[in-house]
């Protein structure tokens, strides 16, 4: 999954020399919260936030509240290198740019909403949550496990587990009784931490 | 994956005869963009953000002088601004459900509680860093994106492909596709020449939408 694929564009943007007031009512107006300032010339001059507006002085210049050197992303940047990004730097937003051109703006909201995707939060199923021993193979034979029993998986998530010797796998089953999928998870050794329908 | 599992425990909280000049600066002070209202006994009462305080702020255009607005400021108490109606959750609520719960209603965190006790606090932040666990972003290894038909065995025969390859999955997330045919299948790899797993995964009928080393 790349930027492009989520990104927002055509994207709202604003000249720089607004006021801090005129910027907060096309944010109002367009119902966002990030709003890239480009210079005369079209390129990216900056970003400000609805929280850089909110904690400025009535009257201001966007120019003169917008932070300093503003942090983009290019087209083909993975999505995990974007949240990464955002995590580092505490920023909610990456303008996109090709070039010193604004092409896209991806936004913490976007990548919410590919969080919900991965976990599969608007699918129905058994959603089950076991910590596996972090060794080759594992997933294998649980995804093998499954599909033996006639069991679609709709999502499968890894994360870290408790230790370095083991993982917590949160996974999506539909075609499956709960209690079966139980019981063979138990059966290869897995540690059960959750299990319910969803 | 749970909330109680990544949610932060002993939020910072003010109390209902809070000021806002002083939520503000415990705001500030704490770095956290929301704070939850207790009352006497201790039970959660509200919750107020930030935004909100900003918000309530005079407008510019108020003929209050700066040392009049601070004085207003520091007069209006939490309880005048906070949202009574809080959207809670419970260790045990699921962290995909807390994070719909978030977009559903564009809030940024949500107070966890148990009964009427405040246990916890689960943010945007806290979700986001799940998401990078998910997507192994921190992790160095071979990421594939593949194209795949939504069908039963699928996932069985990715993994099944790379164990045989010798590989060690470090990430796996699963997206949805175009359309309701196919899903689009993230996969980070360790130990596995790229160009073999590529083969594998051709083999397997599978379309490569990406591949690099990161």
């Amino acid at each position: 999954m790349l930027i492009i694929e989520r990104m927002t564009h055509p994207v709202v943007t604003i000249p720089a020399d607004l006021t801090v007031e005129q910027a907060l009512e096309v944010m109002e107006e367009r119902e966002i919260h990030h709003l890239p300032i480009l210079n005369e010339d079209e390129t990216l001059a900056g970003i400000v936030t609805e929280r850089d507006l909110l904690r400025a002085r009535s009257g201001e210049i966007v120019k003169n509240v917008m932070p300093p050197g503003a942090i983009t992303a290019g087209e083909y940047t993975t999505l995990e290198e974007a949240a990464l990004m955002m995590a580092d730097h505490n920023i909610s937003s990456l303008p996109v740019v090709r070039s010193n051109r604004l092409v896209g703006i991806i936004t913490e909201n976007d990548l919410f909403r590919i969080f919900l995707e991965l976990l599969g939060a608007r699918e129905r199923g058994t959603r089950l949550t076991m910590l596996v021993p972090e060794e080759k193979g594992i997933l294998a034979s649980v995804t093998s496990e499954i599909a033996s029993m006639g069991g679609n998986i709709l999502t499968l998530g890894t994360f870290q587990g408790e230790d370095p010797t083991n993982r917590m796998v949160t996974v999506k089953v539909s075609g499956v009784s709960q209690e079966k999928l139980v019981a063979i998870m138990e059966a290869l050794g897995m540690e059960i931490v959750d299990v319910r329908e969803d | 994956m749970l909330v109680r599992e990544r949610m932060s425990t002993q939020p910072v909280t003010i109390r209902t005869d809070t000021s806002i000049t002083e939520a503000l600066r415990t705001m500030r002070e704490k770095q956290v963009r929301r704070l939850p209202v207790l009352d006497e006994e201790g039970t959660l009462a509200g919750i107020v953000s930030e935004k909100d305080l900003l918000y309530a702020s005079p407008s510019p255009a108020s003929s209050l002088s700066i040392y009049e607005m601070h004085y207003m400021l520091s007069q209006l108490l939490v309880t005048e601004l906070m949202s009574r109606d809080v959207i809670t959750v419970t260790p045990d609520t699921p962290l995909e459900e807390a994070a719909l719960l978030m977009v559903n209603n564009t809030i940024g965190g949500l107070p966890v509680v148990e009964g009427d006790k405040l246990v916890g606090i689960i943010t945007e932040t806290d979700i986001f860093k799940v998401f990078l666990e998910l997507l192994g972003a921190r992790v160095e290894g071979l990421r594939l994106t593949l194209g795949i038909p939504e069908r039963k065995g699928e996932m069985a025969r990715i993994t099944t492909a790379i164990a045989q390859l010798g590989g060690n999955i470090l990430a796996l997330g699963t997206f949805l596709g175009d359309d309701p045919t196919n899903a689009v299948v993230t996969v980070k790899v360790e130990d596995v020449d790229q160009e073999a797993l590529k083969d594998a995964m051709r083999d397997l009928g599978f379309d490569i939408l990406d591949a690099r080393k990161i």
